[in-house]
């Protein structure tokens, strides 16, 4: 479980919030307040529960990018990292978690973790003392460890985004976006999960997308050929059936409105 | 399902709103007496009845011991706070210690606490409802102020429940008063929420976009408000009778009642006019004969000096809650004032100093809060067949986070972070062989502890003897949308785990 909040470190705050890298404040609050609409539990009261913890969590990761992109600091750091090549994620001088920690408890950290004259024993047992959270001042009272205590809770971030995660993450802000009937956004966030990661299931679900923009604007033709064809990809597509239904209805009644 | 009401518990006035299912609008439900608000004010009579709202108010003079108001201001407090011990010398009722070390009131000799007293009122409100409405009221949302802690939301959520109210959730009193503003959707803008109520201040800063409300800061007060304007009057018509006839009232819980009624309603007139003339007849006797307290012309221009240093800690949490919301004054676009102190000009002059713009009057003060606490109900605990649009995020209003060595308070969640909401901080252990930690959980602002208010603790025992800072413990506060936090220990290295729903604790906090 714990595993999850370490997630959003693991990509870019902009890919969470299905932003370019290039945008301002008010468009990356805007990205974050349109999640958060689709993902708060307020907005979930009828699903399950197993929904809802799903939303939750796209809530809270959405939430932490918002928060780190807030930083203006931050945001360039964020920013340039995006524009360069994707598969190449050089590791960042400083973990992404570390603007979260406040910098007073930096400087007292190294104090704290030290055995030191006890001023808790009033309570019995003493408690625990907070470990480094960031590495230059606290990094070296503690060389023996010899790797910075931060890293300890997301291992396989420092290999940079798996496309798996990233895949999977896009995926499910697709099926969000799909869910609340934004097809445009849908089919930016699964064609996105087809490029980090080609499987049939994504770009089934591209082309369902595209089905569901061509049926809005009532070219049935094409998409029956767009579902049809997410069917052939993928022949357990629900998604891409419940397309077909749709344009047999939505098609009979636009003749019949004729 | 019943009917979930809106309701504001207020320190000196609730009042209750509920949604029209047919057409999503909120109205104000008047009480018993046909009044839209209710005095909180509850009256215990010796043979056990109990009085609530204008009844309680009225016989208050004749029993000021059997009276209690204010409660509000003693919910969630510890007996020993200073700002309890200041309070009850100017309470006529008596104010005691319950056994666990709360605040708690007795009137004919029993003990109750100040969550008790507030469920007569929320019952009063509940029963009210039921007999308007024809319908069995099953649940409520009731609005607390935005700075008030988590003990105290706790105690509130807590007199709902002895009042026969299912709480679906707590929510600040000006957030939910943006609730029930007429918003302009048209662009996003940045809002102030100037909340000055009878007992406390809070000021909220949001965000308003595509129907999405974002609550970017809020800081406040939890002792400022009419009331302490109020005491200030009753001292000075105190000290002017004292001068007058040599007679001091304030051994007279009698002429202290009728004080502070005179002085309500003379803050109340002196917001319309320039000047007003006090009479108290018969509010002492002296050998020589009844004594009246006679003032023909209290200025307003003596009230606002009167009250002019307490309304200058307005200032403070204003501006500390523009600064956490990284906002400069030029960047509010409205300020929405709420709360019926903010009829006083004096107040109005000094929001739009802080904030920069003129208060709207837009919304009634006294039944805003109500009104959105309402909508809210209608949002989480929904009778109406439309989704609600609007959505609301809320922040935690004080810092959340554990004891560490040496007494010291180390934050895990940050005041002002938008809930639901989940950090994870890790630890080391602090001596060699140490076997199990102990998690307690405070909220405050304070850097270490002994500043902050306890909550609970949980421990992770079996731990792995080693050194001192070679054992790691990974710590996970996570709270949902109702502002419930749970906590998880975890030692990655074997898994173990402790895990506590916090409930925090009225009984013993250290």
């Amino acid at each position: 479980m714990s595993q999850d909040p370490s997630s959003p470190h693991d990509k870019n705050p902009f890919e969470v919030l299905g932003l370019q890298g290039t945008e301002d404040l008010p468009a990356i609050r805007k990205a974050f307040l349109r999640l958060a609409a689709q993902s708060h539990p307020d907005r979930l009261r009828m699903k399950s529960q197993e929904e809802k913890a799903q939303a939750l969590e796209l809530f809270l990761s959405a939430k932490k990018a918002f928060e780190v992109l807030s930083q203006p600091d931050k945001r360039r750091e964020w920013s340039d990292r995006m524009a360069r090549p994707k598969s190449a994620p050089t590791p960042a001088p400083q973990t992404p978690s570390a603007p979260m920690t406040p910098p007073a408890e930096a400087s007292s950290a190294p104090v704290a973790s030290r055995p030191g004259p006890a001023l808790t024993p009033a309570h019995g047992v003493p408690v625990a003392s907070p470990s480094p959270p960031t590495p230059p001042s606290s990094a070296a009272p503690r060389a023996p460890s010899g790797m910075h205590p931060t890293a300890e809770p997301k291992p396989a971030s420092r290999a940079g985004p798996l496309p798996a995660m990233v895949a999977l993450q896009l995926y499910k802000m697709g099926m969000l976006a799909l869910e609340s009937s934004d097809y445009a956004k849908a089919l930016d966030l699964f064609a996105k999960a087809a490029k980090v990661s080609p499987t049939p299931r994504h770009q089934a679900m591209e082309l369902v997308c595209r089905g569901h923009q061509y049926l809005s604007t009532r070219f049935f033709d094409r998409a029956r050929e767009s579902f049809e064809r997410a069917l052939q990809l993928l022949p357990e597509c629900r998604e891409a059936r419940a397309g077909l239904d749709q344009i047999d209805k939505q098609s009979s009644r636009y003749l019949k409105g004729r | 399902m019943g009917i979930v009401l809106g309701i504001d518990l207020g320190t000196t006035n609730s009042c209750m709103a509920v949604v029209d299912a047919a057409t999503g609008q909120a109205r104000v439900l008047p009480n018993r007496e046909g009044e839209r608000t209710t005095p909180s004010v509850v009256g215990f009579e010796a043979s056990g009845k109990v009085t609530v709202g204008s009844a309680a108010r009225r016989q208050a003079v004749l029993h000021p011991r059997d009276t209690v108001f204010g409660v509000k201001r003693l919910i969630g407090r510890r007996f020993s706070d200073p700002a309890v011990q200041k309070l009850m010398k100017l309470l006529p009722y008596e104010v005691v210690a319950d056994p666990s070390g709360n605040a708690a009131v007795r009137v004919h000799g029993q003990v109750m606490t100040p969550s008790e007293v507030s469920s007569q009122v929320l019952r009063y409100l509940k029963e009210s409802a039921e007999a308007r409405l024809g319908q069995s009221v099953e649940g409520a949302v009731i609005t607390v102020p935005a700075y008030f802690d988590e003990v105290q939301r706790q105690e509130t959520k807590a007199a709902g429940q002895r009042a026969g109210l299912t709480v679906h959730r707590l929510l600040n009193e000006p957030t939910a008063a943006m609730l029930a503003c007429r918003l302009d959707e048209s662009h996003p803008e940045n809002i102030a929420v100037f909340d000055l109520g009878g007992g406390t201040f809070d000021i909220s800063l949001l965000h308003v976009e595509d129907e999405v409300v974002q609550v970017l800061a809020t800081c406040g007060d939890n002792l400022l408000g009419g009331d302490n304007v109020d005491e200030l009057v009753v001292e000075a018509l105190r000290r002017i009778f004292l001068k007058q006839t040599g007679v001091d009232l304030s051994g007279s819980p009698e002429a202290l009642w009728r004080m502070k009624d005179a002085a309500e309603s003379t803050k109340r007139a002196l917001s319309e006019l320039e000047q007003t003339a006090i009479e108290l007849p018969f509010v002492a006797t002296a050998p020589e004969g009844p004594l009246h307290l006679s003032i023909p012309a209290f200025s307003r221009a003596l009230l606002e000096n009167l009250a002019a240093k307490e309304l200058e800690r307005l200032r403070a949490p204003c501006e500390q809650a523009l600064q956490d919301a990284g906002l400069r004054v030029e960047d509010i676009h409205r300020v929405v004032l709420v709360g019926g102190m903010t009829r006083m000009p004096e107040v109005r002059a000094r929001a739009e100093k802080y904030l920069g713009q003129p208060g709207e009057r837009s919304v009634n003060p006294d039944e805003a809060v109500a009104l959105g606490a309402a909508l809210e109900a209608d949002i989480v605990a929904g009778t109406s067949p439309e989704m609600p649009k609007m959505l609301l995020l809320d922040v935690l209003s004080r810092s959340l986070g554990l004891r560490t060595e040496g007494g010291r308070f180390s934050v895990l969640i940050p005041r002002n972070t938008t809930i639901p909401a989940r950090e994870t901080k890790v630890f080391t252990t602090t001596f060699d062989n140490q076997t199990h930690v102990d998690l307690e959980v405070y909220q405050g602002e304070a850097p270490t502890v002994d500043g902050n208010r306890y909550l609970g603790e949980l421990q992770l025992a079996g731990l792995p003897a080693a050194a001192a800072g070679t054992v790691r413990v990974a710590v996970d506060f996570t709270i949902d949308a109702d502002g419930i936090l749970q906590v998880t220990a975890r030692e990655p290295a074997t898994g173990r785990k402790a895990e506590a729903k916090l409930r925090p604790p009225t009984a013993t906090s250290p």
